[in-house]
């Protein structure tokens, strides 16, 4: 079965204020989403997500709300590990890179995040192949871009090093030769 | 500033930049006072630089089973690149920031480098994962266009000696460094750096770099005494270089001689062999890969057994088959700072299998210049090299205009013979001969023409 994209971005808009509040408490509402997928709950993996940083925190809540569907539930091969790992590896990525208020202000953020919590649950969306489904998240995969900004500029500081390695006085006083060429 | 140069000369010791045990970090006691005594030798040089080998006591170990790897022949065919050559591909792809963006499905699709690649962006050639501590550079010649940085480590600069060492013993020659010195690079040039070295990879044996011009010395007559005193094992140079040394009353007898930098005619090696009674090793290569191959007779240029793929294509890219001459593009896989993958050297030859090994046939190191004979016809350069080759001349250019009149420009001495042996192929042209110096271009271009379609591209 598959989901549309649109329904989990409107459910992300309409997002009760629960679960944009700084009083809620992230390790009970993720227990409730688990016990609801499941039946049943690991109390000792619940306690690393204590140790979040507010925006980490924020956007688990998030991502807790766009997961707290039924029929997303029903439609994943695996919905206890796929919500493990969207709260676990994919929210504390996704932090160092987008404040979870964005995803209010921005539709590109709401569907960043829908697309990533139906890759994590293993669900197509609706009348996409994999293939198309993997380039769409692409587009507005702030993490991969983030990380593609990062390499540029790894390899700009590299080129630097590079020529100023190869200007450098004691690189050009060089070694002997021994034949000319 | 030498006031009949436009180069100006070279401020002594001002391109210095490290201490004594960065430049030898691998020398004995005995070794460092080996150099001191060719420093302050009472005959010596006007030295105006210091160049060590750079070699840690590891790269000397690596040295030496580079060494004896040599020892096995080339194991690839022509048109069929050895398994390295594949790895090698692979490996660029993940490390080489030129190569990430775009993997060829084989290597045949990888698009030939060429020099203006290293003009505009060199560092895009260097491997993340290789250090930067100790690199240096070396500058192209030049001969074929503006020179590039080469960036390179000392390991990779000193495998020279043992592949001097393999092709010297295959003429049995000793190559081991015992004595002294093991070997002097020659220069006959305006200006030049001169320098006194030691090399840990062969015991710690003294290496000279000296110009035989005569403002490079305190008295006449110092150059012969220093040389001979020396008495070095190898003497390497150009034929300009080596013409001039020949001409010298030096009474020590190398063990072999070492040409390079520019095609080496046949009177000049004979002339040379019989000077100093010993072989004389006429090599070809690049700065960016090494060297490439040698001859120590009037055959082939025999391919060294190195890390190296050569490949001959024609103007468009192709692979030529063997035996049909195109351009030398080489594959070397052992500068750690600069992995070459299909490198345009442009140099022209045929690549042919023998029985004992691969040659590089009909080797030009110059543009495929064509000059145009007074019946209309074309003349390849290289025929005008086997008619000018056998008189015994250092060096030479040869120039044609738009309206076909011919320059022949001879290094420092008429001779005769020259001009008869250009007119045998060219017939009638006006010609015009000129005695000049062409010390000052360390490679010069030797065939040039204005006339359209001359150059064969």
């Amino acid at each position: 079965m598959s989901i549309s994209v649109t329904a989990l971005t409107r459910r992300l808009a309409d997002t009760p204020k629960e679960f944009a509040d700084d009083a809620t408490a992230l390790v009970a509402v993720a227990g409730d989403v688990l016990l609801h997928a499941s039946g049943t709950v690991d109390p000792a993996w619940l306690a690393d997500l204590d140790a979040y940083t507010d925006n980490e925190r924020a956007l688990a809540l998030l991502a807790c709300w766009v997961v707290f569907d039924d029929r997303l539930l029903a439609a994943s091969p695996d919905p206890v590990r796929g919500i493990r790992h969207l709260l676990a590896e994919t929210v504390p990525a996704l932090a160092q890179v987008v404040r979870a208020s964005s995803v209010a202000a921005d539709p590109d953020r709401r569907e960043e995040l829908a697309r990533l919590a139906l890759r994590d649950l293993g669900v197509p969306p609706d009348g996409e192949n994999p293939p198309e489904a993997a380039d769409r998240l692409a587009t507005v995969d702030s993490v991969r871009r983030a990380e593609v900004l990062r390499a540029a500029q790894a390899a700009e500081e590299r080129a630097a090093a590079v020529r100023k390695a190869m200007e450098e006085k004691r690189a050009r006083e060089a070694a002997a030769r021994y034949t000319q060429v | 500033m030498r006031p009949d140069y436009p180069v100006p000369d070279y401020q002594p010791m001002a391109a210095t930049a490290l201490t004594d045990a960065e430049r030898w970090p691998a020398l004995d006691p005995a070794a460092r006072a080996r150099i001191e005594r060719l420093r302050t030798h009472p005959r010596a040089p006007r030295y105006n630089h210091e160049c060590g080998d750079r070699l840690s006591p590891a790269a000397v170990a690596s040295l030496l089973d580079y060494r004896a790897r040599l020892a096995d022949p080339v194991s690839w065919h022509p048109g069929e690149p050895p398994a390295w050559v594949g790895e090698l591909v692979e490996r660029v792809h993940e490390t080489v920031p030129r190569y990430r963006r775009a993997r060829p499905r084989s290597f045949a699709e990888l698009t030939p480098m060429t020099r203006n690649d290293l003009l505009s962006r060199v560092d895009e050639h260097v491997p993340d994962d290789a250090g930067l501590s100790d690199l240096i550079v070396y500058r192209t010649s030049g001969s074929r266009g503006p020179a590039a940085t080469v960036p390179m480590t000392p390991e990779f600069c000193a495998l020279d000696l043992p592949v001097l060492q393999h092709v010297l013993a295959q003429l049995g020659v000793a190559f081991d460094g015992s004595g002294e010195v093991a070997l002097v690079n020659v220069y006959h040039q305006p200006v030049a750096y001169q320098f006194a070295s030691a090399s840990a990879y062969l015991g710690g044996a003294g290496l000279l770099k000296v110009n035989l011009h005569e403002p490079g010395w305190r008295t006449p007559g110092d150059v012969v005494a220093f040389l001979d005193d020396c008495a070095p094992q190898v003497v390497s140079g150009n034929p300009i270089s080596l013409a001039r040394l020949a001409e010298l009353p030096l009474t020590h007898r190398p063990r072999a001689v070492v040409s390079g930098a520019m095609g080496l005619g046949r009177g000049l090696a004979d002339r040379l062999a019989t000077r100093f009674g010993c072989p004389v090793v006429d090599v070809y290569g690049i700065t960016e890969a090494g060297l490439i191959a040698w001859r120590a007779d009037s055959g082939d240029h025999r391919l060294l057994p190195r890390r190296l793929y050569v490949e001959i294509l024609d103007a468009e890219g192709n692979p030529c088959p063997p035996g049909v001459r195109g351009e030398i593009v080489v594959t070397c896989d052992e500068n750690p700072l600069l992995p070459l993958l299909r490198y345009r050297t442009g140099d022209q030859a045929a690549l042919e299998e023998r029985d004992d090994g691969l040659v590089l046939v009909d080797l030009e190191g110059r543009d495929p210049v064509r000059f145009r004979a007074h019946d209309s016809s074309w003349v390849n350069s290289i025929e005008l090299t086997h008619v000018l080759s056998p008189l015994g001349l250092a060096a030479w250019q040869l120039h044609q205009d738009a309206d076909s009149s011919v320059t022949l420009t001879l290094h420092q001495v008429d001779a005769p013979p020259a001009a008869a042996a250009v007119r045998s192929l060219l017939g009638d042209v006006p010609l015009r001969v000129v005695v000049a110096d062409l010390a000052g271009d360390a490679k010069p271009q030797r065939y040039t023409s204005d006339l359209l379609g001359a150059l064969v591209d």
